[in-house]
């Protein structure tokens, strides 16, 4: 059953990009924007589900995840869109085994992506962070554009060439000194931020909080995508609730992607 | 032959046995493009408090195997509000209006439902047992007294269909019997199980409510039970909810002793769940050449009675 929200997409490649770290490509009908995500169910789409009478228990006795979990778009193509995931849990294990041809049900696009200014920009993108990042990227005016990329070692820096790729100045920090500067994004940040520039990042809870703080601080522009567990992602069940100024937010409806002036 | 699956419960007439259960499925409204709501036999609502709640800190879900934990602790918008902005467009989609109501005091749920009786609103499911929150909730549903006294308030201030939901508790026989005899026009079993699970990178409990309310087919067993006891000593129906995925789910819980059922972690999963069950329903019957629903209510008990 698909409708305006619920669809179903096949798998159009799937590549480690590094270990433990994959790029999905999905085709169907998707649309959406950056920053917007995918919820998706981590699990061969079940046609036999259709018949909506699986003998009793198949679907509990059969060891799969039962919510959907929710990806960033990663990149936006003509007749369908690519994810960058990292396998943390049952989930993302279960997407990292499917193949080529497989397909998958989505819904989706869901929540509210990144609102673009007119500034010059600074992209930041923390760990498996940078996939919605890069999206944005491809929307943007590369010359009006600096692109800070943090992980922990090099062999864990994803993106690196697709970025230069598209003609972004990046600039690096690792947090063991391996690649680029030694230290976190931030101190990228401190070195690269100037007034009037607008700041998008997305990336692990500490560095966001930092990124917070500096463009708080700063009174700089600033959009951050939150990540929060998540059930319905459709605004129904309140369960990814994001603390705000005025009152818990939800992070799939009125996010994922918040200004920081909210927060 | 088209099987009859329709029913009515104290005046409350539903077109098909399967229900969105209370949080699962916002106020409805959420869904209205995706899902034709008018094809679903009633809304239950998010749970309502007399006073807006702001709900319990993050995290408020987790998985486990075979299940959901959740510790969303009631946040709503109030009464005030859901009258105001959400129960107008429920209504343009012409279904029943069950609304779920919680509260810390059983003063609360008096008020709640003397308001509601004012309102168009079809039935009330009076929630006694939330396990997410400090006072009221479960606490109160896992008292016979308690609940048979919160259920008298309601029953005197609102004229329409009433339904309790109860918790999964040792004593919920007992329970279930004072809600019947204080005036539930029909019991709602069982409410999500208190639990808790564990961070071992952090050290520390995943929710930020600590314990949360367990739910999907890790519970059904549980429930399937609990459905058979309490059918079997009560003469209002009861409504089975507890895991139910599939038409199939759906039919075990009647078989026990459920006139209907409602679904709940599935609807996170899938919002069209409750049609699809729905179908499922149909099917079976139709290949076990039932016509008419009630003829499997209780029917895996006969051997037993």
């Amino acid at each position: 059953m698909q409708s305006a929200k619920c669809k179903i997409a096949s798998i159009e490649f799937q590549e480690e990009v590094v270990p433990g770290c994959f790029r999905m490509g999905l085709s169907g009908e998707l649309s959406g924007s950056p920053g917007q995500f995918f919820h998706i169910l981590c699990d061969k789409e079940d046609f036999s589900y259709k018949i909506h009478n699986l003998p009793a228990n198949r679907l509990s006795l059969k060891k799969k995840p039962i919510l959907r979990r929710p990806f960033s778009i990663h990149r936006l193509r003509e007749g369908g869109i690519e994810i960058l995931y990292k396998v943390k849990g049952i989930g993302t294990r279960m997407l990292s085994l499917l193949k080529k041809g497989d397909t998958l049900n989505l819904l989706g696009p869901c929540g509210q992506g990144f609102r673009i200014k007119e500034t010059p920009a600074i992209l930041v993108g923390g760990g498996i962070g940078v996939a919605p990042i890069f999206a944005l990227a491809e929307s943007l005016k590369p010359s009006s554009v600096t692109c800070l990329l943090g992980a922990r070692t090099k062999n864990e820096l994803l993106l690196t060439k697709e970025f230069q790729g598209l003609g972004i100045n990046i600039k690096i920090a690792t947090d063991d000194g391996s690649c680029g500067r030694k230290g976190n994004v931030l101190s990228l940040l401190l070195s690269h931020y100037t007034h009037l520039k607008t700041i998008y990042a997305c990336g692990p809870l500490p560095m966001l909080s930092s990124i917070i703080k500096f463009a708080k601080e700063n009174s700089a522009s600033c959009q951050v995508l939150m990540e929060e567990r998540m059930g319905c992602g459709m605004g129904g069940c309140l369960c990814c609730a994001l603390p705000t100024k005025t009152g818990y937010k939800k992070v799939c409806e009125d996010g994922p992607v918040f200004d920081v002036e909210e927060l | 032959m088209k099987p009859k699956i329709d029913l009515n419960i104290a005046g409350l007439y539903l077109k098909n046995p399967v229900l969105p259960a209370s949080g699962t499925f916002g106020y409805g409204i959420e869904y209205e493009e995706m899902v034709p709501l008018d094809q679903l036999s009633a809304i239950i609502t998010k749970g309502l408090t007399l006073k807006p709640r702001e709900g319990n800190s993050p995290p408020r879900i987790v998985e486990t195997a075979c299940g959901v934990l959740n510790s969303v602790g009631l946040e709503n918008i109030g009464i005030e509000r859901f009258i105001k902005e959400k129960l107008p467009r429920i209504r343009e989609h012409n279904i029943p209006v069950i609304v779920n109501i919680g509260g810390e005091t059983a003063i609360e749920y008096e008020e709640l439902a003397g308001i509601l009786d004012k309102e168009e609103v079809e039935a009330l499911e009076v929630n006694i047992s939330c396990p997410n929150l400090q006072k009221g909730g479960a606490a109160f549903g896992n008292d016979p007294e308690i609940a048979g006294s919160v259920i008298e308030r309601v029953r005197k201030r609102f004229s329409r269909t009433v339904f309790a939901k109860i918790p999964p508790a040792d004593n919920i026989n007992p329970v279930a019997l004072a809600c019947q005899n204080e005036g539930a026009d029909a019991i709602s079993l069982i409410n999500t199980i208190r639990s808790l699970a564990i961070d071992i990178e952090t050290q520390k409990p995943i929710l930020g409510g600590i314990f949360g309310g367990l739910s999907g087919p890790a519970i059904k067993p549980v429930a399937l039970r609990m459905v058979w006891e309490v059918s079997n000593i009560l003469d209002i129906p009861v409504i089975g909810i507890g895991g139910i995925f599939t038409g199939s789910d759906a039919i075990e819980f009647i078989l026990s002793g459920a006139v209907a059922v409602q679904v709940g972690t599935a609807n996170l999963v899938d919002p069209l769940s409750c049609l699809k069950i729905t179908e499922g329903i149909k099917e079976y019957m139709a290949r076990k050449g039932i016509q008419n629903i009630t003829q499997l209510v209780g029917k895996a008990k006969l051997s037993e009675k």
